[in-house]
C-alpha cells in the first residue's frame, strides 16, 4: 500500500485545513438551529419563493423550514455540505492521475514494479478515504452541535446519519468522474472541467425541471435530483438517493482503471 | 542468456507523426549502449516503450528476455528519465525512501555511500533544491536498487562537470561489475567516454550502429605542419587515409581519416618547425552522420 499510504500523505496537510472548513460550516448552520426553531416567519417566506428556488434549497411544500428536517435540509444537506464535499471531492479525483501525470511525478512510479491498475486502485482508494475522512468531520461536527442544541428531541440521528451517507455517494461520484476524466485524459484541467461541468450541469438541470412541467422529465439524469427529490430527514431512503450513486461511481472508477491501463501515457 | 534489450521492427505512431520507425537493436548484457541522435529523434519514445510508459503501435521490445509489462521484469530495471519530476514537500530521504519502497527496499548502507557521494543532505527538502541536486536525488534512486539494466536519459543534464564525471566513473564502476546501461544522450563526449556500441537514430529510424572503436577509425584528424622552406603538397596527397591537402604560405594543412602513421612518416622528409593538432573527438564523425 505504498502508493495509497503516499497519496494520502501528500494531502495531509491539504485535508486538515478543508476539515476546519467544514467543521466551522457545519458547526455555524447547526448551532443557529435553536433561533430558527418553531419560526413560522420563515415558513412564509419560502412559500413565496419560486419552485426552482425552492427545489434548489431541497424544500417540500410538506415540511416547513421551521422544522429541523426542513431546516437542515434547506440550510445543510441540500446546499452547504454537499457542494462543499463536491469541491473536495473533484479536486482529489483530479489529483489522483490527471495532475500527477500532467506534472510528471507519476513517471517513476509508473517505472516501478507496480501494475498500472494497482497504481491507479491505491490512488482512488486513497482519494476515497479522504472524502470519507471529510464525511466523518461534517457527521461528527452534525452530530456534536446536534446534541449540544438539543437537535435529538426534533430529529433522529439515524436520519441524519442516512441524509449525510446520499451526499456523501453523491460527492464519491463526483470524485469518480474527476478521476475516471484524469485517468482518460492525464491532464488536471480535463478532469476538474468535465467533472464540474457535470456538478453545475446536474444542478441546473434540476433547478429549472422543478418549474418547468414540459421538461420536468430531464431531471432524471440529474444527480441532484436523485440527492433531493426527497428529504431523507423526513422521508424514507431511495435507490436513487442511496444505492445509484454508489453504483455508477464503481463504474465509473473500474472504467476510469480499464482505460489508464491501456494507453500511452503522457509525461513532460 | 537472452540480450539485455531487443527490439524488432518497434514503431510508433502518434497520427501522422512517425516517432519510431521499424527499430531493430539488441544490447547485450554488460555492455554500455550509447543511444544517440538529436532532440525529437525518437530516443526518450523508444525508452518509454522499453518501460511500458507507451505501447508500441508495431513491433516489439523485450527487455531481460520478458515484456516491459512485466513487473518482474521492471524490478531489474534502474530508470533515470530526461525529465525528473519529483513532490517537492517530501524531503531528500522521503522520497529516495518511497522509490525504495516501490521496489522492495534499498539498501540503507547503498544509499547512504550514494548520499556522500554525491555530497547530498538528505534532510532537505526537494522543492529547495536546485536542478542539478534534484538530478543527483534521480541519479541515486535508479542506482540504489542495483539493477540489472540502467536505462539513463540524459543522465549529466543540468549537472557540473565534476559531477558529470562522477556520475559517468559510477556508470564505469557499475559496467564493471556486470550492469548494462542503455545511455541515451545528445552529450557526445560522455558517450564516447563510458559506451562500447553507438546506435544512432534520425527522425525515428536507426542510421547508424557502431562500435566506438570503428567510429573512432572514422574520425577525421586536422594537423597543419609549419613547413620551413616551399611546402610541396603533392607528397602527402597519395598517402593513405588523407582526404584533403591545403597550402597556405609555407603551412601544409592535412585532414586525415584513421591513422596519422603515414603523414608523420612522410612529414619527417620534410624540415618542420611545428605540428599544430586540432583536437577531434567523435562530434564530427556524428555529425556527419546527423546531416
Amino acid at each position: 500500500m505504498t502508493v495509497f499510504s503516499r497519496l494520502v500523505q501528500d494531502r495531509r496537510r491539504g485535508a486538515l485545513w478543508w476539515a476546519v472548513g467544514v467543521a466551522v460550516s457545519v458547526g455555524l448552520i447547526m448551532s443557529l438551529w435553536p433561533s430558527v426553531r418553531d419560526d413560522r416567519s420563515l415558513d412564509r417566506v419560502v412559500e413565496h419563493l419560486p419552485a426552482s428556488m425552492r427545489a434548489l434549497i431541497g424544500n417540500q411544500a410538506t415540511i416547513p423550514l421551521s422544522s429541523a428536517a426542513g431546516y437542515l435540509q434547506a440550510r445543510l444537506f441540500s446546499t452547504t455540505l454537499p457542494i462543499l464535499l463536491l469541491v473536495y471531492a473533484i479536486g482529489l479525483g483530479a489529483g489522483a492521475i490527471g495532475t500527477a501525470e500532467e506534472n510528471g511525478t507519476l513517471q517513476l512510479v509508473m517505472t516501478a514494479p507496480i501494475t498500472r491498475k494497482r497504481v491507479a486502485c491505491e490512488r482512488f482508494a486513497a482519494s476515497a478515504s479522504l472524502l470519507l475522512f471529510m464525511i466523518l468531520v461534517g457527521l461528527g461536527t452534525t452530530l456534536l452541535i446536534g446534541g449540544l442544541v438539543n437537535l435529538a428531541q426534533d430529529l433522529s440521528m439515524t436520519r441524519m446519519i442516512i441524509a449525510t451517507i446520499a451526499v456523501a455517494e453523491i460527492a464519491l461520484l463526483h470524485l469518480a468522474i474527476a478521476f475516471t476524466a484524469g485517468a482518460m485524459s492525464g491532464k488536471r484541467g480535463t478532469a476538474i472541467s468535465v467533472a464540474s461541468s457535470i456538478a453545475v450541469g446536474g444542478y441546473v438541470i434540476y433547478g429549472v425541471a422543478a418549474s418547468a412541467g414540459a421538461v420536468q422529465f430531464v431531471r432524471v439524469i440529474s444527480p441532484w435530483w436523485w440527492l433531493l427529490d426527497r428529504n431523507l430527514l423526513a422521508q424514507p431512503g431511495t435507490f436513487l438517493a442511496l444505492g445509484l450513486p454508489l453504483l455508477l461511481a464503481i463504474a465509473i472508477f473500474a472504467f476510469g482503471v480499464a482505460q489508464f491501463d491501456r494507453r500511452d501515457l503522457k509525461f513532460p | 542468456m537472452p540480450a539485455a534489450i531487443a527490439t524488432h521492427g518497434l514503431t510508433k505512431r502518434f497520427g501522422e507523426l512517425t516517432a519510431v520507425a521499424d527499430l531493430d537493436l539488441e544490447v547485450e548484457r554488460g555492455e554500455v549502449f550509447g543511444f544517440l541522435g538529436p532532440n525529437g529523434a525518437g530516443k526518450t519514445t523508444t525508452i518509454r516503450m522499453l518501460l511500458d510508459i507507451m505501447r508500441p503501435t508495431s513491433g516489439t521490445a523485450e527487455v531481460l528476455g520478458g515484456s516491459p509489462r512485466d513487473i518482474a521484469v521492471r524490478a531489474r530495471i534502474g530508470f533515470l528519465p530526461a525529465d525528473l519530476a519529483f513532490d517537492p514537500r517530501h524531503t531528500v530521504r522521503e522520497t529516495i525512501q518511497y522509490f525504495g519502497n516501490l521496489r522492495g527496499g534499498f539498501a540503507a548502507d547503498e544509499v547512504e555511500a550514494l548520499l556522500d557521494r554525491f555530497t547530498l543532505d538528505a534532510h532537505r527538502t526537494i522543492g529547495n533544491l536546485s536542478t542539478g541536486n534534484r538530478r543527483k536525488v534521480g541519479v541515486i534512486q535508479a542506482f540504489a536498487g542495483r539493477p540489472e539494466l540502467l536505462i539513463l536519459d540524459e543522465p549529466t543534464s543540468g549537472l557540473d562537470p565534476l559531477l558529470q564525471h562522477e556520475v559517468l566513473t559510477l556508470i564505469e564502476e557499475r559496467v564493471a561489475d556486470g550492469t548494462t546501461v542503455f545511455l541515451s544522450s545528445h552529450v557526445l563526449p560522455e558517450v564516447e567516454r563510458v559506451a562500447h556500441r553507438v546506435a544512432i537514430l534520425r527522425e525515428g529510424r536507426l542510421i547508424s550502429l557502431a562500435a566506438i572503436d570503428d567510429l573512432r577509425s572514422r574520425v577525421r584528424q586536422h594537423i597543419e605542419l609549419h613547413i620551413v622552406g616551399t611546402p610541396d603538397a603533392s607528397r602527402f596527397r597519395d598517402l593513405p587515409g588523407v582526404v584533403a591537402v591545403e597550402v597556405n604560405g609555407n603551412v601544409i594543412a592535412i585532414t586525415v581519416e584513421g591513422s596519422l602513421d603515414p603523414v608523420i612518416k612522410r612529414a619527417a622528409d620534410f624540415n618542420v618547425e611545428r605540428i599544430v593538432s586540432h583536437e577531434s573527438d567523435l562530434e564530427d564523425a556524428f555529425l556527419d552522420l546527423y546531416r
